[in-house]
């Protein structure tokens, strides 16, 4: 069956009638959006475009869809605003009111703040039954879309043998550690001290006195981080992207020194900040793991810091040494790119470096934090140039 | 029972031909023509050849070295921000005799059309290659460099599909070689992980080939 035949998919989609569809997952395709978007009453879609990680094309689980007019971009968001594909819901937004970059990091935002639930089917504990089973409020919806409109189609089930791809669970408030798809030699430890599993976090939290296993209670009992907006994490995963790591690909369980290679033929600091601070995550969590096995050396007098092991005078400069270079080989970086006309690549290295200098043993230092201002002025005049050329991409294409 | 017989270096000649130029002169162009193809006729088909020789108890593939490198092809790879293929500056480009399948045409009329276009003898004389087993399939989800040997889950229409064919060669043969470009034989190890010298197509030949049994005759 053609669904408007192949030329959905060989142009760009108009932005003015166009919107996206985000927060799916990466095996949603272009037939069950096509299928969604007819069953809500949009009409048929005339032009469609998945973002994928270039290193590998797997979906990031968003796409811009182009429809036949603009009202019915407009309308968009009520109807589908919430439904649900393959039980995650969807966020929409009108092409011309956000930019991709922005939509990209809102679905990774909603991905960490729990729209859904935590040890949801989507979790390592999923079961089949659940995918199909589910009959929540959305059920209908959900069914409708899966199994009535796409009748040769059976909804993936998680495979027994590969089940859902592993991820960490979603914790309300918790933001996705950077390195969600890295798996440090002390994993294993942690299953074995009776961790459901949950991914130690770059920031391990202090463990109460009264607890010495922090993870022995719900997620709700965690002490809270020190503050990380999300925004920068989820900045720092698609960050990861844009540069070619698969740092972010909850898919990948290690960090591929392929694409350390990669990336040094592209620009040798971001290899040398992604290899310094996937290093950095390992020592961590080793001390977190030591720490945890000694009964907890730390006391809630050491909330102040934020990691668990107290750097000597060598680390401190060490890390100044490492933060300068890390923030103005990306501050160059950025410049050339935005030259170029590239500003997403930009703004995530620019975010990149922040995350990875707040994330260092001396993130509280001055010296850190004007570094962090700095970034952070270079960042935001970024993104206004970027908003600047969008809208004057898109008056070249009416143009035409 | 894969058995493949390979012949030294030694055994082949080479001459040369005219110039053989791309369909495509420009990027741009490449990308254009692809997706007016697609519209029309659906996910465009490529084939492309593994020739094998050897040298001292080890295979070597023979490869188009692109003398110029400002030719489309070239830079049309070399676009792609992930490309994990040579750079830029100044070192050459390789690629294996490939093309497109017409319409009704077979794979291996396909293959065997292409090969005699690329590398066969001008003087009447037909060489006489025979087209063997696949050795892999790469798609290409979108418009652009990028391929991968998998379809990605959430699409559903890859713009073209690439299959690589083994093509057993005669004992002895001649090969006319278009002037544009040049006729290496890379060994295997040369080209195991080395994505960034190759690409990952080429460079992922070691691995797929090893499951023959090649008998260095």
């Amino acid at each position: 069956m053609m669904h408007g035949g192949l030329s959905i998919f060989s142009r760009e989609p108009n932005r003015k009638n166009s919107f996206y569809i985000g927060n799916m997952n990466w095996w949603t395709t272009d037939l069950h959006v096509i299928a969604t978007v007819k069953d809500h009453g949009l009409g048929d879609v005339v032009c469609l475009k998945f973002f994928e990680n270039r290193a590998n094309g797997q979906s990031k689980g968003y796409c811009l869809v182009e429809v036949a007019s603009e009202s019915l971009a407009q309308n968009a968001p009520d109807k589908l605003g919430n439904i649900e594909i393959h039980d995650r819901k969807l966020m929409i937004a009108h092409a011309l009111r956000i930019s991709p970059h922005q939509f990209e990091s809102k679905c990774n935002q909603a991905k960490e703040q729990g729209t859904t639930p935590v040890f949801s089917s989507n979790s390592l504990s999923s079961s089949p039954g659940q995918l199909l089973g589910s009959t929540g409020s959305s059920g209908l919806a959900k069914t409708s879309t899966v199994k009535t409109t796409l009748p040769g189609v059976i909804p993936p089930l998680p495979n027994p043998i590969f089940p859902q791809p592993p991820r960490p669970p979603t914790i309300p408030g918790f933001p996705t550690p950077p390195f969600a798809g890295l798996r440090p030699p002390g994993l294993p430890d942690f299953a074995s001290m009776g961790l459901p599993g949950i991914f130690p976090p770059p920031f391990p939290p202090i463990p109460n006195a009264s607890s010495i296993n922090p993870f022995t209670s719900r997620p709700g009992g965690l002490p809270t981080l020190p503050p990380m907006p999300p925004a920068a994490l989820a900045a720092l995963g698609s960050a990861g992207a844009a540069v070619g790591s698969d740092v972010t690909k909850l898919t990948a369980p290690h960090l591929n020194p392929a694409f350390l290679q990669d990336m040094s033929q592209s620009g040798a600091n971001m290899a040398e900040m992604l290899a310094h601070a996937a290093a950095r995550f390992r020592s961590q969590t080793a001390a977190f793991s030591s720490m945890s096995v000694s009964g907890g050396r730390a006391s809630p007098g050491d909330r102040g810091k934020s990691l668990p092991n107290h750097p000597s005078d060598e680390e401190v400069s060490e890390t100044n040494q490492r933060n300068k270079a890390i923030s103005s080989s990306a501050i160059t970086r950025a410049m050339s790119d935005a030259q170029a006309g590239d500003y997403e690549s930009a703004i995530d290295t620019l975010r990149m470096a922040i995350t990875l200098i707040k994330q260092s043993v001396t993130a509280n230092s001055e010296a850190s934090q004007i570094m962090i201002q700095s970034l952070q002025d270079c960042l935001q005049g970024m993104e206004q140039q970027q908003q600047s050329s969008n809208a004057s991409k898109f008056v070249h294409s009416i143009a035409e | 029972m894969d058995i493949v017989n390979l012949y030294p270096l030694s055994n082949y000649t080479f001459g040369t031909k005219d110039p053989m130029y791309e369909k495509d002169r420009t990027v741009e162009s490449r990308f254009n023509r692809m997706r007016e193809d697609f519209e029309k006729y659906g996910m465009r088909h490529s084939v492309e050849g593994v020739l094998l020789v050897h040298e001292h108890n080890l295979p070597h593939l023979l490869l188009l070295q692109l003398g110029e490198p400002s030719s489309p092809l070239y830079l049309w790879l070399t676009e792609a921000p992930c490309y994990a293929g040579p750079s830029p500056s100044g070192t050459t480009f390789f690629k294996l005799p490939s093309g497109e399948l017409q319409m009704g045409e077979t794979e291996t009329e396909g293959m065997l059309r292409i090969v005699n276009n690329t590398l066969g003898r001008e003087d009447g004389m037909k060489t006489d290659w025979k087209v063997r087993d696949v050795v892999s399939n790469w798609w290409r989800p979108n418009f652009e460099a990028p391929q991968y040997p998998y379809i990605p889950a959430h699409c559903t229409r890859p713009k073209e599909h690439k299959r690589l064919f083994l093509l057993q060669l005669p004992e002895k043969a001649l090969f006319s070689v278009p002037r544009n470009y040049k006729l290496v034989a890379a060994p295997l190890f040369e080209l195991y992980d080395n994505s960034a010298g190759y690409g990952p197509v080429i460079a992922s030949l070691p691995q797929v080939l090893s499951r023959f049994n090649f008998v260095y005759i």
